[in-house]
C-alpha cells in the first residue's frame, strides 16, 4: 500500500508532462486533419 | 654221694654218716639201690630211645629245613636276580680290590661286554665318578673312587663309563661299600646311562643362556632411548647391534619394501665382527622371486640351511657362499597390520638350528622396529601438533579471536583477554560467567542466540554458530561470530563448548553495502529487463506501420527502383522486427520469467508451419527444402507449440541462410516413450557452409557467432541459437551440432512432451493446407461478397484501424465497443470470426467468450443434426495489448483459439484470418478477391497515400518528435477509394473519447484512484500510440 501511494504520487509528477504531451498531440493531429482537409 | 643214693638212705633213715644198721635194713638198701640201677636203666634206654627218635627227628627236620632253605634261597636268588634284572640301572658289584664280582644284564649292555669277560677286571678302567678326576693313561685311577671303608654310600651324576669300544657315556654313579665283620668286603655300584639328561641339561642351560641374553637385549631395547627417540637411522642401528649380540648372528640388517612392493632396500645392517653399520642395498623381487613369493606369506623364514633351502637357496650362489652364511633367519616386520619389511639374521659357521626362542626373539626385534617407526611418526605427528599449536596460537594472538570455555556440568566460563578486548574491555574488567554474555547480547538477537545453543545442546543442529550483536563498552554493538564444538569425556562424563569469538562487524557493513549495492544492481538489471522488454514493445509499434507501409507499396504499381528501395525497406523492418523479438525472448529468458505452456497442439501441423516459414526463402536460392515425421508420433501432444514452432524456425531460417545450394531436411522422431512422457528428436540438417569446431565450442552462447564475418555477411543478433538452447533447455531437452566447414551443418534436439489424451478429435484447426503450397503474399481487394467478422474492441481509434485492415482483406466488419455488446450481437448473427480485446468495460473479452461458450455448449441441437455434426464453434481470436506469458493461456482457458498481439500487421492478421476462416469462407474471400481485376486495386489511392504522405511529411509543420508520421501514413494507407477519410475519422475519434480518458486520469490522480488510472491510462496508450503520439502514450504507460 506505501509502495501504492508513492506512485500515485509519483503519477502526480508525470501528470504534468502528460497534460503538456497531450495538448501538442492534439494539436498536431488537428493540424495534420486541416491540412488533409486543404489538400482534398 | 650220689643225690639219688643220698635220697634212698634218706628214705631209709640213714645217711653217709652211719651205716646200715641191720642187715635189712642193708638188704632194703641193697634192694633200693638196685632198684634205683634198674630204673636207671629204664630211663637210661627211655632216653636213648627218645634221643634216637629225636635224632631221627632231628634228620628229618634238619633234611626238611635243607630243603625247604635250598629252595627259598633259590627263590630270593631268582628274585634277586630278577630285581636286578629289572633294576633298569647297571648294577655292579666288585670285590675289596674294585675288582668285578658279578653285574646284571643292564651292566653288561653299558659295559658292551659280557659279564664273563667283565668279571674280575677292575671297576676303575672302566667307571669314573666324574669328569675331573679322568686321567690321559689310566681312565679312572684309584683314587677316584671314593674310599670305601667309610661305609657311606658315593653318589655322583657325573659320573663317566668307557665301553667296550672306547666311548665315554655320562653316567649317575651310586657306590655302596659292603663291609662283614668290619671288614669291607667289596661293594655294590649301581649305575645309570644319562646321556640324554646330559644333553637336555646342555640344551636348557643354552636356553637359558639365551634367555638370559634375550631377556638383557629385550631389557636393554626396552630402555634404549634410540628407539623411540624418533631418528629411525639410530633406532635401526641399535636394532641390529642388540639383535646380532643376543643371538651371536654375524650380520642382521633391516629391509623395507619399496613403496610398489617391487623390492626391498636396507634400511641398516650390522655386523658383528667389524661392528659396522651400512645401508643402501636393494634387493628386487624380479630378481629373487621365491624370495619375495615367501615373504608375501608373511612368515618367519627360518632357513637352517639356508645355502639349500628353496626359501632361500636363490642368495646361495652370488651371496650366501661367499660370505660364509649358512643359516638364515627373516621375520617380517608388521606396522598398522601390514607387513613392511623383514628384519634378516644371517650365520656364519656352522649350520645352525633356529631354536623356537630365537624365532620369538627375532619377532621381538622386529616388533621393535614397528614400534621405533611409529614412535618416529609419532614424534612427527607431536612435532606437527606443536607446530599446529603453535600457530594456531600465534593466529589466535595476531588475528584478534577471542576464546570461550564452557563447562557444561560445572557452568563455569572461561572467556580470554581477546574475548574481552573486542568488547573494550580489559580482562579483569569482565568475570568469566555466561551471564556476562548473555547480558550483552542485543535484544533483537537474544532469543535467535540462545535458540541456537539450546538447538545445538539437544543435538537438533550439528554445528553452533551464531552470528549475533554484543554490547561493546562504548555503547555501539558489535557484529559477533560464534562458534563452538561440543568436546565430551565419556570417562569423566563431562561435556564442554569451547568456540570462538570473531569480530565481523566490517564484514557485516560490507555484507549490508554489498547487498545494497546487490539490490540496486538486480533493480537497475530488472529496470534493465524491463527497459528491454517495453522498448522492444514499444519500438514495434512504429515497426508494425513501416512493415505495413511498405507491404501496401509493394503492391503499388512502382518502378524497378522504387520497389527495390521498398522490398528493402521491408525487408530491413522484417529483420528488425525479429531482432527486436529476439532481444524481447532473450530478455525474459534472462530474467527467468519465460515459462512454456502446456496445450495440446498438432505435432505435424506445428512442423510444417514452421517448415513452410522458409520456403518462400528456400525457393528463392533454389534450395529443396524437405520434412518428414515419425508415423509412430501421436498426432496430438501437450506443449507449447509456439515455442516449438520458435526453434524450428530459427534453425530451419538459419539453415536457409546458411546454405547456398542443396537441400535443408528436417527429421522428426519418437526417441523415446515412456508412460506419459513423450521425447522428441528433431533434427536439421543442411548443406551449407558449415561451422568450425571452434566456433561451435561457443556457438550457443548469446551474441555468439561462427565469426565476425558471419555477422557482417549474414546479419543477425547472434541471439538466435542462445534462445533455441534455453527453450530446448526448458523443453527438458538438449541440442547438439555436428558440422565441419563446408559440410553443411546437423543442429539435433530433443524435447519432452507429455501424452494429449483430451483430444478426442482434432482441435479447432484452421483451414488446412497442404504441403508446398505457397502461402499466399498477395492481398487482395475485398469483393461484394465478404466475409462476416465481428471486430469487439472499444478503444475506438485501435477499431477503426482494425477495420481498415480487415476491409482491406476483403471482410464484412461488424464491430462492438465491449463483451456484453458482442454477446448481443452472436445471438443474432453468425459470424465466421470474432477478433475480440481483452481488457474492455461492462464486460472484458474473457468473460464475454466464456459466456459465448456456454451459450454453445447449451444451444439446442437442430433435430436433423448429429453428434458428427455439432453446432459450429466460432473462431475467437483474443486481441491482446502485450505478449505477456500467461495472457495466451487466459485467452485459451476462457474459450478463445488464438490471439494476436496489438499492433499487428496486415500480413499477421491474415495469417489469422487463413489460419481459422472455415475453408468454404476462404475460397470465397479468396475467390472474391482473386475476381477483382488489378485495375480494381486501389492502387492510385495507395500511391496517393504515400504520395499525400510523404508531401505532408515534406512540408510538415508539426514537430516531428509530437506525432510519429509513420503511424498516420500507416493508417492513411488503409483508406478505401469511396470512403470516408479514415485518417480524419480516427483522429476526431481520436480527440473525441481522448478528452474524457484524459480527464478521468488527472481525476484518477487527484483521488488516488489506481484502479482507474491503469484503465483509463492504457485505453489512451493503446489510441495514442496507435496515431503515433508517441510520447504521450509512454506518459500513459507509465502512469498505466
Amino acid at each position: 500500500m506505501i509502495g501504492a501511494s508513492q506512485e500515485l504520487d509519483r503519477a502526480g509528477e508525470v501528470l504534468n508532462q502528460f497534460d503538456q504531451h497531450y495538448e501538442a498531440a492534439c494539436a498536431a493531429l488537428q493540424e495534420e486533419l486541416a491540412k488533409g482537409r486543404a489538400a482534398a | 654221694m650220689h643225690s639219688l643214693l643220698a635220697r634212698q638212705l634218706k628214705r631209709l633213715s640213714l645217711d653217709g654218716e652211719y651205716p646200715p644198721p641191720s642187715p635189712e635194713v642193708w638188704g632194703e638198701l641193697l634192694e633200693r639201690i638196685s632198684r634205683s640201677y634198674q630204673e636207671a636203666d629204664q630211663g637210661h634206654a627211655l632216653l636213648e630211645r627218645s634221643l634216637a627218635f629225636s635224632s631221627e627227628e632231628m634228620r628229618n627236620l634238619y633234611a626238611q629245613l635243607k630243603q625247604s632253605s635250598e629252595t627259598q634261597l633259590a627263590q630270593e636268588r631268582n628274585k634277586l636276580q630278577a630285581v636286578l634284572h629289572a633294576l633298569g640301572d647297571g648294577l655292579c658289584v666288585v670285590d675289596a680290590e674294585w675288582k668285578i664280582q658279578m653285574m646284571n644284564h643292564q651292566a653288561e649292555q653299558l659295559f658292551g661286554e659280557p659279564a664273563q669277560a667283565l668279571v674280575g677286571r677292575p671297576a676303575y678302567r672302566m667307571i669314573s665318578p666324574g669328569p675331573e678326576e679322568y686321567r690321559e693313561d689310566c681312565l679312572i685311577i684309584d683314587a677316584t673312587l671314593p674310599t670305601l671303608s667309610s661305609g657311606e654310600p658315593y653318589r655322583t651324576d657325573d659320573g663317566l663309563l668307557v665301553t667296550a669300544d672306547g666311548q665315554l657315556v655320562a653316567i649317575s654313579l651310586v657306590v655302596t661299600p659292603m663291609i662283614s665283620y668290619g671288614v669291607v668286603i667289596g661293594a655294590v655300584l649301581v649305575f645309570r646311562d644319562i646321556t640324554r639328561e646330559k644333553q637336555v641339561e646342555r640344551e636348557r642351560q643354552q636356553t637359558e643362556g639365551v634367555l638370559r641374553r634375550i631377556q638383557s637385549g629385550l631389557s636393554e631395547l626396552a630402555k634404549s632411548p634410540q628407539i623411540y627417540s624418533g631418528s629411525l637411522q639410530d633406532a635401526f642401528q641399535t636394532v641390529t647391534r642388540v639383535a646380532a649380540e643376543c643371538l651371536h648372528t654375524e650380520r642382521v640388517s633391516i629391509w623395507f619394501f619399496t613403496g610398489d612392493r617391487s623390492a626391498i632396500q636396507c634400511a641398516d645392517l650390522y655386523q658383528l665382527v667389524t661392528r659396522e653399520h651400512s645401508q643402501g642395498m636393494a634387493l628386487s623381487a624380479t630378481d629373487y622371486p621365491k624370495y619375495f613369493g615367501e615373504l608375501a606369506t608373511e612368515r618367519i623364514v627360518a632357513a637352517d640351511d639356508a645355502q639349500m633351502d628353496s626359501r632361500t637357496a636363490e642368495f646361495a650362489t652370488a651371496y650366501l657362499a661367499p660370505l660364509g652364511i649358512t643359516s638364515m633367519l627373516d621375520v617380517p616386520i608388521r606396522s598398522e597390520g601390514k607387513m613392511i619389511g623383514v628384519i634378516c639374521h644371517e650365520h656364519i659357521g656352522p649350520r645352525r638350528r633356529w631354536t623356537l626362542e630365537e624365532q620369538h626373539f627375532a619377532a621381538s626385534i622386529a616388533n621393535t622396529v614397528a614400534l621405533a617407526i611409529e614412535a618416529a611418526d609419532r614424534r612427527k605427528v607431536e612435532q606437527a601438533l606443536r607446530t599446529s599449536e603453535g600457530r594456531l596460537t600465534t593466529t589466535v594472538q595476531s588475528t584478534n579471536i577471542g576464546i570461550w570455555d564452557w563447562d557444561l556440568n560445572s557452568n563455569s566460563v572461561y572467556l580470554s583477554p581477546e574475548w574481552k578486548r573486542q568488547l573494550g574491555y580489559e580482562d579483569y574488567e569482565l568475570d568469566n560467567t555466561f551471564q556476562e554474555w548473555e547480558s550483552r547480547v542485543h535484544p533483537e538477537d537474544h532469543d535467535r542466540s540462545l535458540g541456537a545453543v539450546e538447538a545445538y545442546l539437544s543435538g537438533q543442529v550439528s554445528a553452533l554458530e551464531i552470528e549475533h550483536r554484543l554490547l561493546h563498552k562504548d555503547g555501539s554493538y558489535r557484529w559477533i561470530l560464534a562458534r563452538g564444538t561440543m568436546i565430551k569425556n565419556e570417562e569423566e562424563s563431562s561435556s564442554r563448548i569451547v568456540g570462538i569469538h570473531i569480530d565481523v562487524t566490517d564484514r557485516k557493513v560490507a555484507e549490508e553495502l554489498l547487498r545494497q549495492a546487490k539490490d540496486a544492481a538486480e533493480a537497475a538489471s530488472r529496470a534493465k529487463s524491463q527497459f528491454l522488454a517495453n522498448m522492444s514493445h514499444e519500438i514495434r509499434t512504429p515497426m508494425n506501420g513501416v512493415l505495413g507501409l511498405a507491404e501496401l507499396l509493394l503492391r503499388c504499381s512502382l518502378g524497378d527502383k522504387e520497389r527495390h528501395l521498398s522490398e528493402s525497406i521491408h525487408r530491413s523492418g522484417t529483420v528488425l522486427l525479429a531482432i527486436i523479438n529476439d532481444i524481447l525472448d532473450f530478455s525474459k529468458i534472462e530474467a527467468g520469467k519465460l515459462q512454456l505452456e502446456t496445450t495440446p497442439f498438432e505435432v505435424r501441423r506445428t512442423i510444417q508451419e514452421a517448415v513452410d516459414l522458409s520456403g518462400p526463402a528456400a525457393e528463392k536460392k533454389q534450395l529443396k527444402l524437405s520434412w518428414k515425421i515419425d508415423d509412430t508420433i501421436p498426432l496430438y501432444l501437450l506443449g507449447d507449440p509456439t515455442r516449438l514452432r520458435q526453434i524450428l524456425v530459427n534453425l530451419v531460417g538459419n539453415a536457409v541462410k546458411f546454405t547456398e545450394r542443396g537441400l535443408i531436411e528436417v527429421s522428426v522422431m519418437l526417441e523415446r516413450q515412456k508412460g506419459e512422457q513423450y521425447e522428441l528428436s528433431v533434427s536439421v540438417k543442411d548443406t551449407g557452409i558449415g561451422i568450425s569446431l571452434d566456433a561451435q565450442a561457443n556457438i550457443f552462447e548469446a551474441f555468439s557467432q561462427a565469426d565476425g564475418s558471419t555477422t557482417r555477411k549474414y546479419g543477425g543478433t547472434g541471439l538466435g541459437l542462445a534462445i533455441v538452447k534455453q527453450l530446448v533447455i526448458l523443453m527438458g531437452g538438449d541440442i547438439e551440432l555436428q558440422s565441419a566447414p563446408g559440410e553443411g551443418a546437423r543442429f539435433r534436439f530433443t524435447a519432452y512432451f507429455r501424452r494429449c489424451g483430451m483430444v478426442q478429435k482434432p482441435l479447432p484447426s484452421p483451414a488446412t493446407r497442404s504441403v508446398g503450397e505457397s502461402q499466399p503474399t498477395d492481398h487482395r481487394l475485398p469483393g461484394s461478397t465478404a466475409v462476416k467478422i465481428l471486430l469487439v474492441e472499444d478503444n475506438p481509434v485501435n477499431r477503426e484501424v482494425a477495420s481498415g485492415m480487415l476491409e482491406t482483406l476483403n471482410c464484412h466488419i461488424d464491430t462492438a465497443e465491449n463483451g456484453r455488446e458482442a454477446v448481443a450481437a452472436l445471438q443474432t448473427t453468425e459470424y465466421a470470426l470474432v477478433f475480440m480485446d481483452c481488457q474492455m468495460p461492462e464486460m472484458d473479452g474473457l468473460t464475454a467468450t466464456r459466456l459465448i461458450r456456454e451459450r454453445e455448449a447449451n444451444a439446442e441441437i437442430p433435430a436433423n443434426n448429429t453428434a458428427h455434426c455439432p453446432r459450429r464453434r466460432v473462431p475467437i481470436v483474443a486481441l491482446t495489448a502485450h505478449a505477456m506469458q500467461g495472457d495466451r493461456e487466459l485467452c485459451l482457458a476462457a474459450g478463445m483459439d488464438d490471439y494476436l498481439t496489438k499492433p499487428f500487421t496486415l500480413a499477421q492478421l491474415e495469417h489469422v484470418l487463413t489460419r481459422w476462416l472455415p475453408k468454404n469462407d476462404r475460397e470465397k474471400r479468396e475467390g472474391d478477391s482473386a475476381s477483382a481485376t488489378p485495375s480494381e486495386k486501389p492502387v492510385g489511392s495507395d500511391q496517393s497515400a504515400m504520395a499525400t504522405r510523404e508531401g505532408k511529411l515534406n512540408g510538415s509543420m508539426v514537430e516531428p518528435t509530437v506525432i510519429d508520421q509513420s503511424a498516420l501514413a500507416a493508417i492513411r494507407a488503409l483508406q478505401r477509394p469511396g470512403h470516408p477519410d479514415i485518417l480524419a475519422r480516427i483522429v476526431s475519434q481520436y480527440v473525441e473519447t481522448s478528452r474524457e480518458m484524459v480527464e478521468r486520469i488527472r481525476r484518477a490522480v487527484v483521488s488516488k484512484d489506481a484502479a482507474e488510472l491503469r484503465a483509463s491510462a492504457h485505453r489512451l496508450k493503446s489510441s495514442s500510440a496507435q496515431l503515433g503520439a508517441l510520447d504521450l502514450a509512454a506518459d500513459c504507460r507509465e502512469l498505466e
